[in-house]
């Protein structure tokens, strides 16, 4: 269809800029002299180096990635297991429960989410802080782990695994020299997808964390309302790096996988 | 080896993210629940309990009979839940609309580009969506505000002479919530688009059908069911959206995320935030086992 | 057979759901055997297939091997081994990885496990490849990497899934031979499922015939294909004609009044006068009779169209009825043209009677 090439040359034009301009003007001001975010002077790294000395960031930086790791390991785990049940087990009794309950948290407002839970550490007597944020975050991010790895399931050959019983693996050497193997690209998604999912929540983050225990979102949204400054463009670029390294990580990664 | 059934090692197997879910996820619903239905009283928690362990199965039983549908009434009377409802409902369908209308375009345009580019491109229209939606929603203050970067270009070509006030209207949290929830959208139209035969609308054009003939007969409908799913992924978490209008909004904004959000911290009225959950919560189920329908209706197929 | 079966199945039985894949099917297989399960596809004959690799479990019935009730043992612990119709090679592992992984699961040492490998790697013609990927593989090393994997346990009894279904035409006739060579030099019994007549044919000692979960008949191909007992059999197997009317003695023989003239087959007990018959014969059993020749079997009709193919050439001849029948002669001899009137003929003893 090259007589539709202007068009849609067009079109792919305004949809990038329209996804990547904000993000690059963001970038681009992180570097901006003057403290007026919208207002260029001149190139300066100040803000940058403004940002490691402020230690609270720095803080909720750290508290951030220790609950992203650990509840993404959780969650790949959790998902793991939930996405076998789905996709082997056959029909159990309650079956439906534990469907709707792995797909629900995909689309149910976080705002529910965060208030339930909130709800249930109150009634429960426990202490808001560290741990219940790794509790509430495992819990919206396996469903999302359990999403991506049962697709993977679905997609592999079940004949894979009958061929190694059939050449006398048992269920734990079948698990573990063909199946492990098969789903290995899925279980590194389905944490990175859990990491980053709690990365960037604040609207769970916010009902279930305590005192001590402000979480980057949190520090950025308390700052952000207070209105825009080139500390946290700095903040977000630095975020927004991070990212891009590790999706550009992953990308060749998959790319070599596949040869 | 057995198809179904539960053998003891997969029922071991099942039991933790069963468990946990129940913990974490269905017993804080059910909470949610009880809790709408109690009496609002200024306490920590501020919530007189329906329910208590203590009471056995008569005193739930009498307990039931006086059930505070309270909350629930304050909720049909208090006109700013209405308007909450209302208002995201709109909101939410108004922004899914003008997301249908870019991101249609821009996933077809990425389908009937080169083969060994369209991976690419689709990669780099998602993502966005791994970046965080805080600092994405955060970037567009920048551009919005009355000194923002539209207005400073606007007036700069001459096109206006006052800046325009988007910043802190309903219009700011249109285009916020259009721009966060691109990628979900883009997503599943462009994989309907992608996975169509080429042959189809060559036929077409064989039997005579023009290019834009071709469009409405053959690769818009067989793209539907791609379409519907973008317009629900985003539809459903939008209606209940807090960051978005919270930082683009104005305080005329109102959405139900925030009203909740705010009669929890703000005036711990726990009953009707609960209340408020659970009437969202009915109002989003619907779509939801509708969509989920269609899924296992369109993988039996 | 005085030996014991290397596989047996006994009054086996399988459902799912409301479907019977496997209905009461009875058969022994002898070691050392080249059996074929033959049929199209729905006829249960994969089904009965996993059940002796221990993929599905019989709702009746027993399976044995080697003489002993396998018939609730988990795949890993049956001493039989299945080539996948996909190959189901381990995409992760190498060629030689993928035909070490059962000697691995059986606690092969390093040295035996090594000198196995390198065996099997011979014996599939596989030398130079052993380090290569699967998807690095055309389809026939493949084929051939699946067959030295299934077959490095040194089972006694290999089960084959359509074992040249994903194969082009040409390879897939090399390949017959190839299998029959590895399963005369190795003496395993090998039990073929294809829904392909002709691969069946040329490598199995004995064919069981199935439709809808049952086995129509069992025998060596010339027997299926000479004396079919039923007419599924003989419509599956090759082309036959079939002239059906009302039977009636006549001395030696039988007397059938077909609608396109009158056929006279060889007797068979217990057929009273007017019973329903239908006798069957191959193309290659009738020819085009000389004009002014009298006798029995003669089928006046015209010569419809002829196919080319080679060595013979099929003509579908316009009989009195309407049908068509199909003479197959030789390239060489003269024929009629197509619009010409012919007149058929068969010997007695060509045509196998069968129930209409």
């Amino acid at each position: 269809m090259t007589s539709a090439r202007l068009p849609r040359l067009a079109t792919l034009a305004f949809g990038f800029a329209f996804l990547y301009a904000p993000i690059a003007l963001l970038v681009i001001y992180s570097f901006n002299a003057s403290k007026l975010v919208t207002v260029w002077a001149g190139f300066s790294t100040r803000w940058y180096a403004s940002l490691f000395s402020n230690a609270a960031l720095i803080a909720s930086a750290k508290i951030s990635l220790q609950v992203a790791a650990l509840s993404a390991i959780i969650a790949t785990f959790n998902g793991t297991l939930a996405a076998f049940a789905l996709e082997r087990f056959g029909a159990f009794r309650t079956r439906g429960v534990f469907v709707g309950a792995i797909y629900a948290p995909l689309v149910i407002p976080e705002v529910i989410l965060g208030l339930s839970l909130l709800l249930i550490f109150v009634a429960l007597g426990v202490d808001r802080g560290f741990w219940t944020i790794v509790a509430g975050h495992a819990t919206f991010t396996m469903c999302f782990a359990a999403v991506v790895i049962r697709a993977r399931l679905a997609g592999m050959d079940r004949s894979l695994e009958e061929a190694a019983m059939d050449l006398g693996a048992g269920p734990v050497m079948t698990f573990a020299r063909v199946v492990l193997p098969q789903l290995a690209p899925a279980l590194v998604s389905a944490w990175m997808l859990a990491f980053i999912l709690s990365l960037d929540d604040l609207v769970i983050a916010s009902f279930t964390s305590g005192p001590g225990s402000t979480t980057l979102p949190m520090r950025i949204y308390s700052q952000v309302r207070l209105g825009v400054t080139p500390e946290i463009n700095a903040m977000s670029s630095l975020l927004l790096a991070a990212v891009g390294l590790a999706l550009f990580i992953s990308a060749i990664a998959g790319r070599r996988h596949e040869s | 080896m057995p198809r179904g059934g539960l053998t003891r090692g997969r029922l071991s197997a099942l039991v933790i993210p069963y468990g946990w879910l129940a913990l974490f996820f269905l017993a804080p619903l059910a909470l949610v629940l009880k809790i709408s239905l109690s009496k609002s009283i200024i306490a920590q928690p501020p919530y007189e309990p329906a329910f208590g362990a203590s009471d056995g199965l008569a005193g739930w039983f009498e307990k039931a009979r006086a059930f505070s549908v309270a909350a629930y009434r304050g909720l049909g009377e208090d006109p700013l839940y209405l308007e909450s409802y209302l208002s995201s409902l709109a909101i939410a369908g108004v922004s899914t609309l003008f997301a249908l209308l870019i991101a249609y375009p821009l996933a077809l345009a990425i389908a009937r580009s080169d083969p060994r580019r369209r991976s690419l491109l689709i990669a780099l229209a998602v993502a966005p969506f791994w970046t965080s939606f805080l600092i994405r929603v955060y970037a567009w203050i920048a551009i919005l505000k009355d000194e923002g970067f539209l207005n400073h270009a606007l007036m700069a070509i001459g096109l206006i002479d006052a800046p325009l006030t988007i910043y802190a209207t309903n219009v700011a949290v249109v285009i916020g919530i259009v721009y966060s929830y691109l990628p979900f959208v883009v997503l599943p139209i462009y994989n309907s688009l992608e996975k169509q035969d080429a042959a189809l609308r060559e036929a077409a054009a064989d039997l005579g059908a023009g290019p834009l003939a071709t469009f409405w007969k053959v690769t818009l409908p067989l793209s539907l069911p791609g379409v519907i799913a973008g317009a629900l992924l985003m539809f459903i978490p939008a209606v209940g959206e807090f960051v978005i209008p919270d930082l683009l909004g104005g305080s005329d904004t109102i959405m139900i995320g925030r009203t909740m959000w705010n009669d929890f911290f703000e005036n711990r009225d726990w009953p009707a935030a609960s209340a408020g959950a659970i009437v969202l919560l009915i109002l989003l189920v619907g779509p939801i086992i509708w969509f989920e329908r269609r899924q296992t209706k369109g993988q039996g197929a | 057979m005085s030996q014991t079966p290397i596989l047996q199945f006994e009054r086996v039985s399988k459902r799912f759901g409301a479907t019977v894949a496997v209905d009461d099917v009875s058969v022994d297989i002898a070691p050392g055997e080249f059996f074929a399960l033959l049929g199209p596809s729905g006829c249960g004959k994969t089904t009965l297939m996993r059940m002796a690799a221990g993929f599905e479990q019989p709702d009746e019935g027993r399976v044995l091997i080697d003489g002993a009730d396998a018939t609730d043992a988990p795949p890993h612990r049956r001493p039989v081994n299945m080539m996948f119709q996909s190959y189901a090679l381990f995409p992760h592992m190498s060629v030689a990885d993928n035909i070490a992984f059962g000697l691995k699961a059986a606690g092969f040492s390093r040295e035996a496990l090594a000198a196995r490998v390198s065996e099997m790697v011979r014996l599939a013609q596989l030398q130079g490849l052993e380090k290569r990927k699967p998807h690095q593989l055309s389809g026939g090393q493949k084929q051939r990497t699946a067959l030295a994997r299934s077959l490095a346990r040194g089972t006694k009894l290999l089960l084959l899934d359509e074992p040249l279904g994903a194969l082009d035409r040409k390879l897939r006739e090399e390949t017959q031979f190839e299998l029959m060579d590895i399963q005369k030099r190795l003496g395993a019994a090998f039990v073929v499922v294809t829904h392909d007549q002709d691969e069946a044919m040329s490598m199995a000692d004995r064919i069981a015939v199935m439709r809808a979960g049952k086995i129509e008949q069992v025998g060596a191909p010339a027997d299926i294909y000479e004396r079919p007992r039923s007419r599924y059999v003989a419509e599956f197997i090759g082309e036959i004609n079939i002239f059906a009317g009302r039977a009636s003695r006549a001395g030696e023989m039988l007397r059938i009044e077909a609608q396109d003239g009158e056929i006279e087959a060889p007797a068979r007990d217990g057929v009273g006068d007017g019973a329903p018959l239908a006798c069957a014969v191959r193309p290659e059993r009738i020819r085009f009779a000389p004009a002014g020749e009298e006798g029995a079997n003669r089928l006046a009709g015209v010569v419809h169209d002829v196919a080319y193919r080679g060595d013979h050439r099929v003509f579908r001849v316009r009989l009195k009825s309407g049908a068509l029948a199909r003479v197959a002669a030789p390239s060489a001899l003269p024929a009629p043209q197509p619009g010409e009137a012919a007149t058929l003929v068969f010997d007695t003893a060509a045509c196998v009677v069968l129930d209409a």
